[in-house]
C-alpha cells in the first residue's frame, strides 16, 4: 500500500466560508462517468410533491426521490482531493510531512435517494440509515464530560 | 442542409477533414461532455465540531491492524470514517447538482475582492459517501496496552511510559501517529484515555501505564450499556427480537403453562417488580397485559392467554431483553474495535463479569433451546406419521390397480388372435358341432 498523505480539509476554516449549496442525488442507475456534466438543467429538474417526496424525469424514466437530511451537528461537503506537491510542508513546526488537501467545493444539508417508479424503501437502504449509524457511533464513543451525567 | 452542401463542395479541399469532425459533433449533440476527471469529487459528512486544524491521517486500525484513515482534530477529538456504498449488485451513482456560488469578499492586498465560485454539476460513478463519526481514542491505544504475549496464562504486562506504548503502535512508516503526538492536545487526549483503563505509577516526573482489565471492562460495559439503551431498529429486530423469539405453537399443548409456573417466573412469567420498573422502557412485549398480570397470579394470566389459539410459546421478559441488548451491544463493540485475539478474552470476561447477572438470560436461552428442540421433534414426528399414512393409502390403491390389470392381462394371454376373431362371428342359425354326433 502506498503511503497516503496527511490531508488538510480546506474550507472548514474559521470564520466559515460559505460554499455553494448543492444537493447530491443518488440515482438508481450507474453512470459510467466521473466529472462535470454541465449544462445539467435541461436534463435534471426535480420537483417536490406535496407528500414530501420528489419527482424527476431522467431519460424518460420517472424517478421518485426521498430526502435524507444530514444530522444537525454534521455537514455534508463535496471535496476534491489534491495530492501534495513534492515540497514538504512544515507541519506542527517539528517534522515535515506531505500535506495533501481536500478542497471543499460545495456543501449540502441533505441528499436525495431516488428510486425508479417507487420511493426507495427507507428500512433497507444503507444510505437512509446513515443517521442511525451516527447515533450508534456517538453512543459508543462518547466519553469524558458527556459520559458522567 | 447547407452545411452538408458546403461540405460536399469543399470535399476536394484538404481542410474538409478539419471541418468534418466538428460538423459531425455539432449535429449529434448540442453539448460536448467534459472529459472525465481522474479525481472525481467525493462526498463527506463531517462533524461541525471539527475545526480547521483537523487533519485526515493514517493510523493503525485497532481491530484489523491495518492502516485506516481517521480524522483528527486537536480540539474536538478523533473521528473514524465509515464508507457508505451501494452493494456492487445495485447500480448507483451520484449526480451532484450545480449550485450558484455566493459572493465571497476577501480582503486582499489591493483592497477587498469579490469572487463568485459556482459549483458545476458532477457525476461520480461510485456512489460512495464517507461519514466521520466520533471515535474514542481508547480503542486506538488499546492494541499497545493489550499485548497478548502468552496465550493461556494472563500476560505479564509491564508499567511503561506512554511513549513506550506509543512506540509499539508505530510499526509502519505510513502511520501518522508520531506526527500527531507532537500536537500537545492530541497527545494529552490519548494519554488521558489511556489513564482511564490503566493502573498508573509515578516514576520521577513520568507516569507509567499498565493495562487494568477490570477498568477496561467497566469502561466497555458503560459503552455497551449506553448503546443498548437505544439500539438501532435493525439490530434490535435481528439480534434481540428474532434471537429470543420462541416458536409459535398451539396453546393447548399442555407443556407450556406448567413450564412457566415451574420456572420460578424468570423465563415466562415476569416477576411483577421487574415489569413495573421496565414499563417505561422500549419493548412492546408484555406491556399490554402487565396490568393484568400484576393484579393476578401466574395461573390466571396463563388462563387469559389460552383464549388466543396461537401464541408464541415463550415471551422474553423485559429483564431478559435488556440483558440480550447489552450482550449484543458489547459483542458489537468488541468485534468492531478490539483485535480478534484480545476480543475473545474480553468476551470471556464479559460472560462472568460481576456487575451484571446474566442468569435470567442464560436460563431463558436454555429454556428456549429446549423448547425449540421439542417443537422440532414433535413437528418432525407429526410430519412423518402424516406422510406414512398417505403413502400407505397410496400403496393400497396402487396394489389394487395392479392386481386388476394383471388379471385382465392373464385373461388375454392364452387365447390366440384367430380364436379371438372367431369369437366375434355370428353363430346364430348355425348348427352346433355337437349336432353331428347325436344319435339319429
Amino acid at each position: 500500500m502506498p503511503s497516503q498523505p496527511m490531508l488538510i480539509i480546506n474550507g472548514s476554516s474559521n470564520p466559515p466560508v460559505s460554499h455553494p449549496r448543492t444537493t447530491p442525488n443518488l440515482l438508481p442507475c450507474r453512470i459510467n462517468h466521473d466529472g462535470p456534466v454541465e449544462p445539467s438543467a435541461a436534463y435534471w429538474s426535480p420537483t417536490s410533491n406535496p407528500d414530501g417526496t420528489k419527482t424527476a424525469y431522467f431519460r424518460g424514466r420517472r424517478l421518485l426521490g426521498k430526502s435524507v437530511p444530514i444530522p444537525s451537528e454534521y455537514v455534508g461537503v463535496v471535496v476534491e482531493k489534491q495530492l501534495p506537491k513534492n515540497d514538504l510542508v512544515d507541519e506542527a513546526g517539528e517534522e515535515e510531512v506531505h500535506l495533501g488537501r481536500l478542497e471543499t467545493k460545495a456543501e449540502f444539508a441533505e441528499f436525495v435517494v431516488w428510486g425508479h417508479e417507487t420511493v426507495n424503501d427507507a428500512g433497507n437502504d444503507v444510505y437512509t440509515r446513515m443517521e442511525e449509524w451516527i447515533g450508534v457511533a456517538e453512543s459508543i464513543h462518547a466519553f469524558g464530560e458527556g459520559e458522567k451525567k | 442542409m447547407r452545411s452538408i452542401k458546403t461540405l460536399r463542395s469543399d470535399a476536394s479541399h484538404a481542410d474538409a477533414f478539419k471541418v468534418g469532425p466538428t460538423l459531425f459533433a455539432a449535429t449529434t449533440s448540442q453539448y460536448t461532455l467534459a472529459e472525465a476527471t481522474s479525481r472525481p469529487p467525493q462526498l463527506f459528512v463531517l462533524p461541525k465540531t471539527a475545526t480547521a486544524e483537523s487533519r485526515v491521517v493514517t493510523l493503525q486500525n485497532p481491530r484489523y491492524a491495518r492502516l485506516t484513515r481517521y480524522l483528527v482534530c486537536p480540539k474536538s477529538g478523533i473521528y473514524e470514517f465509515t464508507k457508505i456504498a451501494a452493494p456492487s449488485a445495485v447500480p448507483r451513482s451520484w449526480l451532484i447538482e450545480s449550485a450558484k456560488g455566493q459572493r465571497i469578499v476577501t480582503e486582499g492586498e489591493n483592497g477587498s475582492e469579490a469572487t463568485v465560485v459556482d459549483f458545476e454539476a458532477h457525476v461520480t460513478r461510485d456512489a460512495d459517501i464517507f461519514v466521520a463519526t466520533p471515535m474514542d481514542p481508547l480503542f486506538l491505544v488499546l492494541p499497545a496496552l493489550a499485548t497478548t504475549t502468552t496465550k493461556s496464562e494472563a500476560p505479564k504486562r509491564m508499567f511503561l511510559t506512554s511513549d513506550d506504548h506509543f512506540d509499539s503502535l508505530v510499526d509502519s512508516a505510513d502511520s501518522h501517529l508520531s506526527q500527531l503526538l507532537q500536537v500537545g492536545k492530541t497527545r494529552a487526549l490519548l494519554e488521558g484515555r489511556m489513564a482511564v483503563i490503566c493502573d498508573t505509577v509515578e516514576a520521577g516526573d513520568e507516569t507509567m501505564f499498565r493495562l487494568n482489565e477490570d477498568k477496561l471492562m467497566d469502561e466497555l460495559l458503560t459503552k455497551a450499556g449506553r448503546m443498548a439503551e437505544k439500539l438501532p431498529k435493525s439490530m434490535e429486530e435481528r439480534f434481540v427480537t428474532r434471537a429470543l423469539e420462541a416458536p409459535v405453537v398451539y396453546k393447548r399443548a399442555p407443556a407450556i403453562p406448567t413450564e412457566g409456573s415451574s420456572d420460578g417466573g424468570s423465563a415466562l412469567q415476569t416477576p411483577m417488580t421487574e415489569k413495573s420498573e421496565s414499563q417505561a422502557s422500549l419493548s412492546s412485549v408484555g406491556t399490554v397485559d402487565s396490568e393484568v398480570s400484576q393484579a393476578s397470579t401466574a395461573a390466571t394470566s396463563v388462563d387469559l392467554t389460552t383464549e388466543e389459539p396461537i401464541t408464541a410459546a415463550m415471551v422474553a421478559s423485559e429483564q431478559v431483553l435488556k440483558l440480550q441488548r447489552l450482550q449484543v451491544a458489547f459483542n458489537f463493540i468488541v468485534s468492531a474495535y478490539v483485535s480478534h485475539t484480545f476480543g475473545a478474552t474480553l468476551k470471556a470476561h464479559f460472560a462472568k463479569h460481576k456487575s451484571t447477572d446474566f442468569k435470567p438470560l442464560e436460563e431463558y436461552l436454555t429454556e428456549l433451546a429446549k423448547l425449540k428442540v421439542e417443537v422440532m421433534a414433535t413437528r418432525a414426528a407429526t410430519e412423518n406419521t402424516r406422510k406414512r399414512g398417505l403413502e400407505e393409502e397410496d400403496d393400497e390403491r396402487a396394489e389394487k390397480r395392479r392386481r386388476k390389470e394383471e388379471e385382465e392381462k392373464k385373461k388375454k394371454i392364452g387365447v390366440s388372435k384367430g380364436v379371438r376373431d372367431l369369437k366375434k362371428v355370428n353363430t346364430s342359425g348355425m348348427k352346433k358341432l355337437s349336432d353331428f354326433f347325436k344319435k339319429k
